[in-house]
């Protein structure tokens, strides 16, 4: 499986200042699990973006997008000529 | 004719250092945040390549369900049983800017649906192929394949199994 260890010139430092307490727990918790401080923080902050920008796996529904949904999946028009397009090309491309 | 890109799911040859799409979340999620999600099975990665190990393109694929609302129960028995829809997320993907503007973003989409019809028809049961575009002006992108974009959340859209299986069983 790949990490994130990998590390490019374009990475930057952040810098924030945290107990020492804190620190020292968050080294030991990178540690256990095999990663620097700095790949472990980093998926700590995308584990928060993540939970921020509301990235979910349940998709909830107000009604009105019920409503779309349930049209779309009793639509059996064939579809559309851009899509189908799409599809011929790839198809011709790609061997699928 | 341009250049056909190879798809192919993630591995430690890819170099995804360069790629740089014109948004900036995709680009740092790619470097840094993919791999969480990987490593855990939240979603399958699929690189796009041209040529080298250089990555121009991406794509993820997870599973998803899709709540109705409660209220709108009128028209559910079109699904039988389901108040909750199977259907599987293109959650992000991203073309390089080096080959943006030539088909390579519906390349990947007609790729990504025929992985999501796969594992559709072999793996897992799907009955929608969900898309989050990431800037209004994606939304038209899909909206021209025939996505509906939600009334109550227009950058999401959707599109059914049923039509995906009907384009890849067309003699071509």
């Amino acid at each position: 499986m790949t990490t994130t260890e990998s590390h490019d010139a374009r990475d930057v430092r952040l810098e924030a200042r945290v107990p020492p307490e804190l620190k020292t727990i968050a080294q030991r918790t990178a540690a256990r699990r095999g990663l620097s401080l700095s790949s472990f923080l980093c998926q700590a902050l995308w584990n928060e973006i993540e939970r921020a920008s509301e990235q979910h796996r349940v998709i909830a529904l107000s009604v009105a997008d019920s409503a779309a949904v349930d049209a779309v999946l009793a639509d059996h028009e064939a579809p559309n000529e851009a899509m189908r397009a799409a599809v011929a090309s790839y198809r011709e491309r790609y061997g699928h | 004719m341009r250049p056909t890109l190879r798809i192919e799911p993630l591995d430690e040859t890819h170099d995804r250092s360069r790629f740089n799409c014109a948004d900036d979340a995709i680009n740092a999620y790619l470097r840094s945040g993919l791999d969480r999600d990987v490593g855990r099975y939240g979603c399958v990665a699929y690189m796009a390549t041209l040529g080298d190990r250089m990555v121009v393109g991406f794509d993820t694929l997870s599973n998803a369900v899709v709540e109705k609302h409660r209220l709108a129960r009128a028209t559910r028995d079109r699904v039988p049983g389901y108040q909750s829809v199977p259907a599987t997320l293109l959650g992000r993907m991203g073309i390089d800017r080096s080959i943006a503007g030539r088909g390579y973003g519906t390349d990947l989409v007609v790729d990504a649906a025929h992985r999501a019809l796969v594992a559709a028809r072999s793996t897992s049961g799907s009955s929608l192929l969900v898309v989050d575009a990431k800037s209004d002006a994606l939304i038209g992108f899909y909206v021209r394949l025939g996505f509906t974009s939600l009334p109550d959340q227009p950058r999401r859209l959707v599109y059914p199994m049923h039509k995906i299986e009907q384009l890849f069983s067309r003699q071509a």
